[in-house]
């Protein structure tokens, strides 16, 4: 029946759009844990300022994560005269590395 | 990886062909070195990290090495034979013929390991740092590479 197909369609495209939302703040969940592991700590400030600023949701399907820190870019990739530390790129390769676990069906 | 790192350095200081990462004239006269430099090492020059190295294992034996290594070269604003050469556009010619020369599939070779292929990967943001010292700025240019060895 025609109007079956169609209930049966929007019900799957709601439940598409959730998983993927669920996939991404997984996904944002592991970046943000795993550089606030590799950011070296002397005050805190660094390791609390990265944090997920966006959660992805069924309806708005997008994260986002951030250092709020304003030196976090020189401790992430260095200058001429500090060495990097590479605490958010090492987590970012992470992240993509492991990409498909987190879409994976719960 | 430390033949890897060295493999980088000695991939940098051999190519002193002309516009060279090491030609003596116009090259990265303050050599390569890994993370920093020592102080009062002059510009330009190379500086190089690993990011990352994942073993790719099949059942229990490693049968790869997925590197990932940043590449930044780094220069200053300077006057040679009445031509003013800007830093950034330096730092710029410097990371544009690494990329060359990284990338080329008959270029590195690393000690002990087959090189399955080193490609480009990400550029990383455009630096300019004040050395407060001495009074000029330091622009760098710097780039991601993605390195697969077995």
């Amino acid at each position: 029946m025609p109007v079956t197909v169609k209930k049966y369609h929007a019900q799957r495209k709601r439940e598409m759009r959730r998983d993927v939302a669920e996939g991404e703040n997984a996904a944002f969940k592991f970046l943000v844990t795993e550089a606030q592991g590799n950011a070296p700590e002397k005050t805190g400030r660094l390791k609390r300022s990265i944090r997920q600023y966006l959660k992805a949701t069924a309806s708005k399907p997008s994260a986002a994560a951030r250092v709020e820190a304003p030196y976090g870019r020189i401790v992430d990739q260095g200058t001429a005269f500090i060495a990097p530390t590479f605490f958010w790129t090492r987590a970012l390769l992470a992240m993509q590395a492991r990409m498909p676990e987190f879409f994976k069906k719960r | 990886m430390n033949v890897l790192d060295e493999a980088i350095k000695a991939f940098v200081l051999a190519d002193v062909e002309a516009g060279g990462m090491n030609e003596p004239e116009s090259g990265a006269i303050g050599g390569v070195h890994q993370g920093v430099a020592p102080q009062n090492t002059p510009f330009p020059r190379y500086h190089f990290q690993e990011i990352d190295d994942i073993g790719i294992y099949a059942f229990g034996g490693l049968v790869a090495d997925h590197c990932f290594y940043s590449l930044t070269a780094l220069a200053v604003d300077d006057i040679a034979m009445n031509v003013e050469r800007e830093g950034a556009f330096t730092a710029g010619r410097l990371i544009e013929r690494a990329r060359t020369k990284f990338t080329d599939p008959n270029g590195l070779t690393v000690n002990g390991k087959t090189l399955l292929y080193c490609r480009y990967r990400n550029a990383l943001p455009p630096g300019y740092d004040k050395d407060a010292t001495r009074d000029y700025y330091v622009y760098s240019k710097g780039m991601v590479l993605e390195i697969w060895l077995a």
